[in-house]
């Protein structure tokens, strides 16, 4: 029932689309009909130019999202474990993260160059934050009964951190990786606009400034496809991790 | 006070680490490329008449973009959350939409609103709207059910209803979905100034890289951390009080 309303209303927008077009509300060379973005989606499948640049920028995206995972989550563990490296730490955090990854990037050129490096230092700077900032307050607000009962079994020092805490926090904690994986895509395609020279960005951006419009919209369109397929992977990935509480609590809405 | 010292001499203490080893580290590269802090902040100083009327644009677009889609999204969420048909229509066009990153739709929007004022805007609002949107669906879906009991026992009509017990209620969840407007709003439009350039803090920063004054660039991205972090704080305080009723019940 529920995927055929979803077929419903994608049915209903590609129709209104067809008929925007059909109408010439808006100028034709601006606005392709479906079909042709289609046409243009299979043919730079096939050319290999939107295959090559979608490979790039999920396999970025993703790298850069297990990265800014795997050091945000052992960054508030050692947070988690020093109150006082807390305490230095968790302003500055607050401080760096409005910073937008995109402000960045014409400065982090000059010292990175325009190859990975840069994709790494953009895509960390802009996943970390979501990612520790839950981490850590998760780890924080572990209930006080748990721990607790961690220091009457003995638990102390790590293995309250690890065995304790880190369980208890891991739902909350995928909520940053959710948020993270999001960024992560943002980040790779804004950054490939501004100084790239390969990926669905840099394809987004010179078909549009070579009026090639259809091209232009089926990357975006790939864009958006590969957006869904990495939030469906971060799903599934917590759903083998922390299943027992999407299990306990009815908050499963995807 | 002594708490507060307490608290936060660790920052402190992390913040004049890294500026000493920044300053001392710059000192020692002695590369035109890696400019001491002392350096970047003198080029706060000079530049400052500069900056300030760009970030203003900034902000300028920001604050207008995010009125827009406070002013459209909040009765769009409510009357999708309310009305089925309209719920089963649209929300699976909101999930599809949502994943795509917003400065991808900047070349789009250029086609038909060029590199102006307009453009920006537009991809500010589009930003900013999401997560209004879906907070607003999500607040007013989530309504004590008791609330209908007592807005019926009271005779209230639908409109009486809507304004009297359903927005306070809501106004929690909303408030969250503006706040995290507010961060991507700020993200996005220096995003968008980059893209289509005209003026704007993000112009300040291409041209400081095409000039190669490092420094000034610098000074530039302090400047947007402290206003950021400005505008931020000044929403959470406007939460603050907009739902000081709100806190008061929850934070026992």
């Amino acid at each position: 029932m529920h995927r055929l309303r979803v077929a419903t209303s994608i049915l209903g927008l590609v129709a209104v689309w067809q008929l925007i077009v059909l109408l010439k509300w808006v100028p034709d060379t601006y606005f392709p009909s479906p079909l042709a973005t289609l046409q243009a989606l299979w043919a730079g499948l096939l050319s290999g130019e939107l295959s090559k640049a979608l490979a790039q920028t999920a396999s970025r995206a993703l790298v850069g999202c297990i990265a800014a995972t795997v050091v945000g989550i052992g960054l508030a563990l050692l947070t988690a474990r020093y109150r006082r490296l807390r305490q230095a730490f968790d302003p500055v955090a607050e401080f760096l993260r409005p910073l937008p990854p995109a402000a960045l990037v014409p400065m982090a050129i000059f010292f990175l160059g325009l190859g990975w490096k840069l994709h790494g230092f953009i895509l960390m700077f802009a996943c970390l934050w979501p990612v520790y900032l839950n981490a850590s307050s998760a780890l924080k607000a572990v209930a006080s009964v748990q721990l607790r009962t961690a220091d009457s079994f003995g638990y102390g020092g790590w293995d309250r951190v690890l065995r304790v805490q880190l369980p208890a926090a891991l739902p909350e904690i995928f909520i940053g990786i959710r948020i993270a994986a999001s960024i992560a895509l943002i980040a790779t395609v804004v950054t490939e606009m501004l100084a790239g020279r390969d990926g669905l960005g840099f394809v987004l951006n010179e078909a549009a400034m070579t009026l090639r419009i259809p091209d232009m919209f089926a990357a975006l369109l790939l864009t958006m496809l590969s957006g869904l397929v990495l939030n469906a992977v971060v799903l599934a990935v917590r759903r083998r991790a922390v299943g027992w509480h999407v299990g306990m609590t009815a908050s499963n809405r995807g | 006070m002594n708490r507060f010292w307490d608290k936060t001499w660790p920052a402190l203490a992390l913040l004049a680490a890294v500026l000493v080893l920044w300053e001392a580290g710059a000192r020692m590269l002695a590369s035109p490329n890696v400019p001491p802090f002392s350096v970047v902040m003198q080029a706060l100083a000079t530049n400052s008449g500069v900056i300030a009327p760009q970030i203003l644009q900034t902000l300028r677009r920001a604050l207008i973009a995010l009125a827009l889609a406070i002013i459209t999204m909040v009765p769009l969420g409510i009357l999708i959350g309310r009305i089925r048909w309209l719920g089963d229509l649209l929300e699976p066009i909101i999930d599809l939409l949502r994943p795509l990153p917003p400065p991808a739709i900047a070349p789009l929007v250029m086609l038909f609103a060029g590199t102006g004022d307009v453009a920006k805007i537009t991809v500010i609002f589009y930003t900013a709207s999401f997560p209004i949107l879906i907070n607003a669906i999500d607040g007013i879906r989530g309504t004590h059910p008791l609330l209908h009991t007592v807005s019926r026992s009271l005779r209230l009509n639908r409109a009486e209803a809507l304004w009297n017990i359903d927005l306070p209620a809501t106004l929690p969840v909303i408030m969250t979905g503006i706040r995290l407007a507010v961060a991507a709003a700020l993200l996005v439009s220096v995003t968008a100034e980059m893209l289509l350039s005209t003026d704007g803090i993000g112009v300040y920063l291409l041209r400081s890289q095409e000039t190669f004054r490092i420094a000034d660039g610098l000074a530039g991205i302090c400047v947007i951390a402290v206003v950021g972090w400005m505008v931020n704080a000044a929403f959470l305080e406007i939460d603050r009080h907009l739902l000081h009723w709100h806190h008061a019940t929850t934070s026992e």
